[in-house]
């Protein structure tokens, strides 16, 4: 039995599943990892992914351009995300609150035009919508496993990859990444020396927004060629917890992104072993959980230890 | 001078008058934007109105409903406040309002007593399990730092997956075919309706009691002071000798009880079966309520009945009109948004605090204290 279980497990196949399904989390993380770094658990991103994939799929239906649907779930993603700043930032409420209510919004909101625009409450099956293409990579193709495992990807699975590099490339490498983490490690300290931190912060969000707009527009243009009500199914969230595995770190929260991926996959398609998905569905969770409470109880005792050194380098160079 | 009759305000008061200025203008600019939605989009707007304004008064049944949208969101309004009386900000209350039903549904289903025991029996236990449950995030945080509203946020899945995995396996009822859900509640498991034609039961009494015991613990006991210091300020708490650990884990385990003993009110007195198999959105809406309320639990059963009722007009107009039941909760959350504006109407408010300020030095003689609140 075990040996079904792993010859699915690392077939291409599974691998394959595994980069598919792990895109919209990938998306997601990146998008929670860019909030984190100016300072802001931004847990909208779920309500973000709804809006886009509804507006993605309704513009690209009535205008038959799949160009001007991608514009338009990327422009309600950042809008999205402008929202949660104006509230944040300028009207000064608390973010977590400010995230639940967003998600109430859109969860309200994006049934609600689904039904006054599509006719149809429940999804938007019955419109015309585009979705992106499906990619086959030339030479990569060829090569045996991997191959099967990396080519044929829909075009946003390479996207979020790229999402992944840009996302390093703009908060290590730039000017404006450096100010963004400046204001979430030390607001007062950035603001002390000059720096625009709302704006900062404003700006964060947007991209964030932006980032997660594509994760939505995965779902609904992607994965499968319609919207439905609620077809995030939590993945915003899921994206979340797997950036606070990762700590920040844009390589480590690919991997826990994946790791979620992994679990869901296996949910899927290991009813042959009649392993309870559920359970399954759980372990991720339960991983995260585990780690978060390491990682900050580990972070701690660092910090203690490092203020004892200082405090006894202090005594020898008073004595 | 012409103002010294009138009476001087303190900055509490007038804090209070703009938070109730404030509660006023986001109920306007909700109904405001109900009203016009309604007469860009519907058939029949005047008719689509009087349904959702007037339909939840014009019958028992409906009044009922109001009532039964109401309790749930009660307790968890109850529970948030206590949940966030120590400063914590945890999501608990979804999780276990969930793992509530869950636990009652189960110990209803599986405890073999003929009597109303059976119903005590299922709440206690939901309870208990809530309450320790809900301690759990404020643990991770006070012993090992970790942010207990992401912690909170995973838990919760970590339940749902619980729950319904022992639903699936262990509690489903093959003779039910369609969905997945427990065998028929036994007759000693049932909150019956006190009220003809309605299906309200005495959960809501039960959520007034609670949010009765929560006001008095909140403001009439040393641990609720000692709570309300730790929000307040918790360094200064720290140094007064506040055990800021225990009295965190204290208000957990109390909100987490009626956040667990609301899921499973809501399961025996609405039901014939369990069937959750996603998270009912009670915690959501609880972390609402307790924001229209202002964190007071003595005005949760308000805004729970506020709740209530704008989601039963909702559901009338829903059946009788073109409008979809859902643009509530998006109203619903844009009034949330105002109310949580520090900044709405600051200026102003900090304005009339400043001139009531300088009225009473001019009014007050040199050399006396200015006593405040």
């Amino acid at each position: 039995m075990l040996g079904v279980f792993f010859d699915n497990v690392f077939s291409a196949g599974f691998l394959f599943t595994v980069l598919r399904v792990g895109t919209p989390i990938l998306f997601a993380s990146m998008a929670a990892l860019v909030s984190t770094k100016c300072g802001i658990v931004n847990i909208t991103i779920d309500g973000t992914m709804l809006m886009s994939a509804l507006m993605g799929t309704l513009i690209s239906a009535f205008t038959q351009n799949l160009i001007l649907g991608c514009l338009a779930g990327l422009a309600t993603g950042m809008f999205m995300g402008g929202f949660l700043a104006f509230f944040h930032v300028k009207m000064k409420t608390a973010a977590n609150l400010t995230g639940v209510a967003i998600n109430l919004f859109t969860s309200g909101f994006s049934v609600f035009l689904c039904a006054v625009l599509a006719g149809d409450k429940g999804s938007t099956s019955k419109l015309q919508s585009l979705t992106f293409p499906n990619v086959d990579i030339p030479i990569l193709r060829d090569i045996p496993f991997l191959g099967q495992v990396l080519s044929g990807h829909n075009l946003l699975t390479y996207l979020s990859f790229a999402v992944v590099a840009g996302v390093f490339v703009l908060i290590y490498k730039t000017p404006f990444g450096l100010k963004v983490r400046a204001v979430g490690e030390n607001e007062k300290a950035a603001k002390s020396v000059g720096e625009n931190t709302d704006r900062i912060k404003i700006i964060s969000l947007i991209i964030a927004g932006g980032i997660a707009s594509f994760g939505g527009m995965f779902l609904s243009m992607g994965y499968v060629s319609w919207f439905t009500r609620n077809m995030t199914g939590a993945r915003g969230f899921i994206g979340v917890a797997a950036n606070a595995i990762g700590h920040g770190n844009p390589l480590l929260v690919t991997l826990s992104s994946m790791l979620f991926a992994v679990a869901q996959a296996i949910s899927n398609s290991i009813q042959i072993l009649q392993l309870p998905s559920e359970l399954v569905m759980a372990i991720p969770y339960v991983i995260t959980l585990v780690i978060m409470v390491i990682n900050s109880a580990r972070e701690e005792i660092q910090a203690s230890r490092r203020k004892k050194k200082n405090i006894s380098q202090l005594r020898d160079a008073s004595v | 001078m012409a103002n010294t009759n009138k009476k001087l305000k303190s900055a509490k008061q007038i804090q209070r008058e703009f938070n109730a200025l404030k509660l006023l203008a986001a109920f306007g600019i909700g109904m405001l934007i109900i009203v016009v939605v309604v007469f860009i989009i519907a058939d029949e707007p005047l008719k689509a109105l009087k349904y959702f304004f007037l339909g939840p008064l014009d019958s028992v049944r409906h009044l009922g409903g109001i009532l039964e949208n109401a309790t749930p969101v009660l307790f968890t309004g109850v529970a948030t406040c206590l949940l966030f009386a120590a400063g914590d900000i945890t999501l608990a209350g979804e999780g276990v309002a969930y793992f509530g039903g869950f636990i009652a549904a189960t110990v209803a289903v599986s405890v073999q007593i003929e009597s109303k025991l059976l119903l005590v029996l299922a709440l206690l236990a939901a309870g208990l399990v809530g309450g320790l449950i809900a301690v759990i995030p404020v643990i991770a945080k006070h012993k090992f730092h970790s942010d207990s509203f992401i912690f909170s946020l995973l838990l919760n899945y970590v339940l749902l997956y619980v729950g319904v995995y022992v639903l699936n396996y262990y509690l489903h009822d093959y003779g039910y075919t369609s969905g997945v859900a427990t065998a028929l509640f036994p007759e000693g498991a049932v909150l019956t309706s006190i009220i003809k034609k309605t299906n309200v039961n005495v959960g809501f009494f039960i959520g007034l009691i609670f949010a009765g015991l929560a006001w008095f613990f909140a403001n009439r006991t040393k641990w609720g002071y000692e709570a309300k210091l730790v929000r307040q300020n918790p360094g200064f708490a720290k140094y007064t000798g506040v055990n800021i650990t225990r009295i965190s884990v204290l208000v957990a385990l109390l909100g987490g009880m009626i956040a667990a003993v609301g899921g499973g009110i809501d399961v025996l007195g609405k039901a014939p079966r369990f069937s959750w198999v996603a998270m009912p959105g009670y915690g959501w809406d609880g972390f609402m309520v307790a924001t229209l309320a202002y964190q007071n639990p003595l005005l949760v059963p308000l805004a729970a009945l506020f709740l209530g009722y704008i989601r039963t007009g909702a559901q009338i107009m829903n059946l009788y009109s073109d409008i979809p039941l859902e643009l509530i909760s998006a109203i619903q959350a844009i009034m949330i948004l105002m109310i949580a504006s520090k900044a709405l109407m600051n200026n102003l408010q900090q304005r009339q605090i400043e001139r009531q300020t300088r009225l009473r030095n001019e009014r007050q003689p040199e050399g006396e204290e200015a006593t405040e609140c």
